[in-house]
């Protein structure tokens, strides 16, 4: 999946290839693969691993400074916030719910797209031009603000997340994946397709979309941490993941009145989604890198 | 041009009917605006009398070619929530503080942008394109809600330099235009930096060195002005980016802009504002990547032989 | 007028001149206007100018203008006369008469205050278009207003009110009293921008969402009822409470309301909090609980059974949540409004044992499933804070509460139409300075508002409200209180205070009441 190379090689079976690949990275990229692995595995792990309920709060121990300063507690290594909840263990549930959200937002996003673009690169004219427009409209407007329109029907919820970063993310995918056809639509291989009688969709199935998918995958990555942004930014708005499930977004949100006297309350989640979007992002620039350098740079 | 320029404009007011039907459906399903305006105590007639002076109780045809017709001739109705004054009036009174503030973000993100590309770009793998990578990934990493509220604290609380916030001197503009920018930096160093790179690359920079051309004109001239026709293509995205960023910048730093009106007016229902400020908001982006489009076709001439 | 006139020049040059007026920067070092009062408030609500046009959340900064017939005093709150010198009610408490006090100038030179501008600002206040909070129920019980002379105001009314010189004609109200001399020469247009009060201030400039700054009067000298210290009051509008507290801390704001969980902060910084007391009071209402009402009642909610929300009262440590999420500035409440009158009232103590068995005679030993929303006002920071400690209560005796925070609008509507029949949710209770206001509003079914009635509630109340004798109102209404008590009307948590930063400049700040700000009688420090 990262370099076509070395799997056709796969001269030193699975391992050899994966410390191969561990080699040819410098070392700010084992870092952030190393992070990012750890932000997988407590995602998944989570419910098992979190040193209390993530939930359950003690309004007498409400506020506890991290466990190294004066008054802290080793049992809440990052201290507790203002409900008296551990914010370790609501970090690690956060960690599963930003996973999730990334994951289903750039399934759905990512589907749409293609298609949308696929279709209009494919098919060109008429089709290509209102599609395109459409794509021009949704980079260039405002999505947050039909978000907290969209939030202010229906109320804040998991499900409304999902579809609102969704909406303001396909047209990315939709531009590469048209750009991409664009190229390759008057290969040979297509042209014999073509004429052997294959259908439209059998041809984008079978020679259109594994072509494309490296630059889809290359967005894909890079978007994962737009995606754990934006959740984070609608959660401060108020129409985020709604508490009381411990999104990343929603902790700072929480956190942001205590500042000047709590500061670890905003500090801890901030921090958790800016060291896991800079590995996500080095992760992606070098994936760029290496599958289609022409993106680098582009992610926006 | 003339061609293109026209065919973009048509396409923007049908985009911009689309988004007046959109925008008006989800304000009326979103709540009554009956409820907001009256006091407590009111009784079941004052809501029936209410809605009909509101004209409510019309079909919803009726009611979007009325609000059609009625915004043709800039009248967007009264606010809500904002004694009865006329929407439009609203956003007027709050434009100018956004448009200076994304203004000034926009103007400092793109100079500190391209110098820091460019410079990253020629001296590859240096110090300087190590710092230079190292703000692109931070401004891309860093929500703004969290940036601005740090920034805050250190610049204004602890160290006392600047104002937490507020309107008016140029000091109030600091800390939300760095906040705002901070994203927008980052991708033009991006953008900057990559291009520049492609283009120190390629052939005709290589000739122009060959013909002794002196590096500084190879550079600031030859190589940047091709480098610069990425940053011109996402300059839609970037003014996208400054509104959304708006809406939480301008609520951090208590601007008193558009971005703020927006999301203020959302949350309290004001129907006729929300409508007003998302179709001028939305007409905004259409002029910005109308011009956008000419500028593309002026610098780049390959782009003028299609349309 | 001339400092302000320069900022106003200043303002428009950086606006127009975007990026490029880095260069023109004012020669002031400062940002924070030292010689001004400036306050940081969350909210301007609608920003407009006259009594009739919004919220009563703009008395913050109205009330330095406009004056009322009659203030509170702060502490007792007792009624005090204000541009009304004495008034006097006739027996079956239809008639009012408001002698007026002479020699009250407007501002702005539109002479002296007479009977003629009381008039006119009461009809207007309760005209169809008014805006004002209590416009509806006013129209319904003013029938006409008469001026036999300059000072003497005759009300009279269509049915009893025994409260309303303290009620909808005092301070913490909305009638305040304009110029008809002034909208007379205007038209209302014009005239709405430019308030004209009798108060000790006058509007020196607006800048749209962002600050509002009252220009003390040049006669101020001669003013009747204060003697204000400061030239200028600011007020900014700052949403976020952090950023309020920010400013605190480095001196750019003077006043500002503050979160209990910012009181150690401020106070560590050096600075004085001040609370105004028991202005609001923070409780959890139930939906579908208006008996009498067709489309607001549902018998199939738990809490329709009275053993179940009794259960829910026991079952949260009102105290504990006082101590820790209001920082001690509150007291246990055993009702729904902050009246002296209900003191008496005991609250329901924390028992979760009395309550696990309550739910067991109501059949829901398993408990059950409950949503709560929740939302912010402001007052009312701590509302989504409060809710999820509830819930963290209720789980506890087996009912699992799910919270929904949604926005005070929707719920607002929801609850106005008949929609929030499902759900509970926080509400920082009715800050009426009458309590008669304050039971028509909340407990009545004719009010849109109603949260909880029943037939024997509203014959209560009806009793109540025509009862003629001042020591069987009393009574009739403690045992009203008692009622709502009993019957578990809602979850009443607490009679919160509300907490303001105060910075050094300032010496002496008395706020009266919920709605009675009192910001032109602050002083100067030392």
């Amino acid at each position: 999946m990262v370099d076509t190379s070395s799997h056709v090689r796969r001269s030193g079976g699975g391992i050899g290839a994966i410390y191969r690949f561990w080699k040819s990275l410098d070392w700010p990229l084992r870092i952030a693969l190393a992070l990012l692995l750890v932000f997988v595995l407590v995602a998944v792990l989570g419910p098992w691993i979190t040193p209390h309920d993530p939930l359950k709060g003690y309004l007498r121990a409400r506020l506890l400074p991290p466990a190294w300063r004066d008054g802290g507690d080793w049992s809440y290594v990052f201290g507790t916030d203002r409900l008296g909840r551990d914010i370790l263990s609501r970090i690690i549930a956060g960690a599963r719910i930003s996973l999730t959200v990334c994951v289903l937002v750039i399934a759905i996003a990512g589907v749409l797209g293609t298609m949308i673009g696929t279709v209009a690169g494919y098919f060109g004219g008429w089709c290509d031009r209102v599609l395109m427009r459409l794509v021009d409209l949704a980079l260039s407007f405002p999505v947050i603000l039909l978000a907290l329109l969209l939030a202010a029907i229906s109320g804040p919820s998991f499900t409304n997340i999902i579809i609102v970063i969704s909406l303001t993310l396909w047209s990315q995918y939709a531009r590469m994946a048209r750009g991409e056809t664009l190229k390759i639509r008057n290969e040979d291989y297509v042209d014999l397709a073509r004429t052997s009688g294959l259908s439209d969709l059998a041809i984008i199935r079978r020679h259109i979309l594994p072509n494309i998918a490296p630059a889809l995958i290359v967005i894909a990555t890079l978007q994962v941490g737009i995606v754990i942004v934006l959740e984070a930014s609608l959660s401060f708005l108020g129409v985020g993941v709604p508490p009381p499930a411990p999104s990343w977004g929603s902790m700072v949100a929480d956190g942001r009145s205590y500042i000047a006297s709590a500061w670890w309350l905003c500090m801890m989640p901030g921090s958790a989604i800016v060291i896991t979007v800079m590995a996500v992002n080095l992760l992606g620039d070098a994936l760029a890198d290496r599958i289609n350098p022409a993106l680098r740079g582009r992610n926006i | 041009m003339f061609r293109i320029a026209a065919i973009r404009a048509i396409e923007a007011l049908i985009a911009l009917l689309l988004m007046s039907i959109v925008i008006f459906l989800l304000s009326r399903v979103t709540g009554d605006p009956v409820a907001l305006l009256l006091g407590d105590g009111a009784t079941e007639a004052d809501k029936i009398k209410l809605t009909q002076d509101l004209g409510l109780d019309q079909p919803i045809i009726a009611q979007y070619l009325t609000f059609l017709s009625n915004a043709l001739a800039g009248d967007f109705g009264r606010s809500v929530t904002a004694g009865n004054q006329p929407a439009l009036h609203l956003i007027m009174a709050r434009l100018p503080a956004s448009l200076s503030l994304a203004g000034v973000a926009l103007a400092f993100t793109m100079v500190v942008g391209i110098l820091f590309g460019v410079i990253a770009a020629v001296r590859h793998n240096s110090i300087i394109d190590f710092a230079a990578r190292l703000i692109a990934l931070i401004g891309q990493s860093v929500p703004s809600f969290w940036l601005g509220i740090v920034l805050m604290y250190v610049f204004a609380v602890q160290l006392g330099w600047l104002p937490t916030s507020g309107y008016g001197q140029w000091q109030h503009y600091v800390l939300p235009a760095a906040t705002l920018g901070l994203f927008t930096l980052a991708a033009i160093t991006r953008l900057v930096r990559s291009s520049m790179l492609e283009a120190l690359g390629s052939e005709y920079i290589k000739l122009a060195r060959v013909k002794g051309l002196s590096e500084r004109v190879v550079i600031w001239k030859h190589a940047l002005v091709n480098s610069l026709i990425p940053v011109v293509t996402f300059m839609g995205t970037f003014f996208a980016v400054m509104i959304t960023g708006a809406v939480i910048v301008e609520t951090v730093f208590s601007w008193p802009g558009i971005g703020r009106l927006a999301y203020e007016s959302i949350l309290a229902r004001d129907f006729p504002v929300v409508q007003a400020v998302v179709l001028v908001i939305t007409s905004l982006f259409i002029i910005a990547n109308l011009l956008v489009d000419i500028l593309y076709v002026v610098i780049d001439p390959r782009m003028r032989s299609r349309g | 007028m001339t400092k302000l006139m320069n900022r106003d020049v200043h303002r428009t040059a950086v606006s127009l001149l975007a990026g490029v007026a880095l260069t023109l920067a004012p020669n002031m070092p400062a940002w924070a206007q030292a010689d001004d009062l400036i306050i940081a408030l969350s909210t301007f609500s609608e920003e407009t100018m006259t009594p009739w046009s919004g919220s009563g959340q703009r008395k913050t900064y109205l009330d330095v203008v406009y004056e009322y017939l009659t203030y509170a005093e702060p502490g007792t709150l007792r009624t005090m006369p204000g541009l009304a010198e004495s008034w006097e009610m006739s027996p079956d408490g239809k008639e009012w008469t408001f002698h007026l006090r002479p020699g009250v100038q407007f501002s702005g030179g539109y002479g002296e205050m007479t009977s003629a501008d009381v008039a006119y600002s009461i009809e207007r206040l309760i005209r169809d278009d008014s805006r004002a909070g209590p416009s509806s129920p006013m129209r319904r019980l003013i029938s006409s207003v008469e001026t036999p002379d300059d000072y003497t105001v005759v009300v009279k009314l269509n049915f009893p009110d025994f409260e309303l010189a303290r009620g909808y004609f005092g301070a913490a109200q909305q009638l305040g009293i304009v110029s008809k001399k002034h909208f007379d020469a205007l038209g209302e247009a014009d005239a709405e921008t430019t308030p004209i009060g009798t108060g000790a201030y006058e509007l020196g400039s607006i800048s749209p969402g962002s600050e509002i700054v009252m220009t003390m009067r040049d006669d101020v000298a001669d003013h009747w009822r204060v003697q204000p210290e400061f030239e200028n009051i600011v007020f900014k509008v700052v949403p976020e409470e952090s950023t309020r507290v920010a400013m605190l801390l480095t001196g750019e704001a003077d006043i500002a309301p503050i979160g209990f969980d910012s009181i150690p902060t401020v106070r560590e910084a050096g600075l004085t909090v001040v609370s105004a007391e028991a202005t609001w009071s923070p409780v959890v209402r139930f939906g579908g609980l208006v008996e009498t009402s067709e489309n607001r009642y549902n018998a199939d909610n738990p809490w329709a059974k009275r053993e179940v929300r009794q259960a829910l009262n026991y079952a949260v440590d009102k105290q504990l949540i006082i101590d820790e999420l209001f920082h001690g500035e509150a007291t246990v409440a055993s009702s729904d409004t902050p009246v002296p009158a209900w003191s008496g009232v005991q609250p329901y103590p924390y028992d979760p044992e009395r309550a696990r068995e309550l739910l067991k005679e109501a059949g829901y030993e398993d408990g059950f499933d409950i949503t709560i929303k929740t939302f912010t006002t402001a007052p009312g920071a701590e509302l989504p804070l409060m809710a999820e400690a509830v819930a963290l209560f209720w789980q506890d005796i087996g009912v699992n509460a799910t919270i929904e925070p949604v926005d005070w609008p929707s719920l607002r509507s929801d609850w106005t139409e008949g929609r929030a029949n499902d759900y509970v949710w926080t509400h920082r209770g009715f800050p009426f300075s009458s309590a008669a206001n304050g039971l028509e509003a909340g407990f009545m079914a004719a009010s849109v508002f109603a949260a909880y009635s029943t037939p024997e509630l509203e014959t209560m109340i009806n009793d109540f409200s025509n009862e003629q004798d001042l020591a069987e109102r009393e009574a009739k209404f403690t045992a009203i209180g008692q009622h709502l008590r009993d019957e578990a009307a809602a979850v009443f948590i607490a009679l919160a205070n509300e907490p303001y930063g105060i910075s050094d400049k300032v010496g002496e700040w008395k706020i009266t009441t919920a709605y009675m700000w009192n910001f032109d009688q602050v002083t100067r420090a030392e």
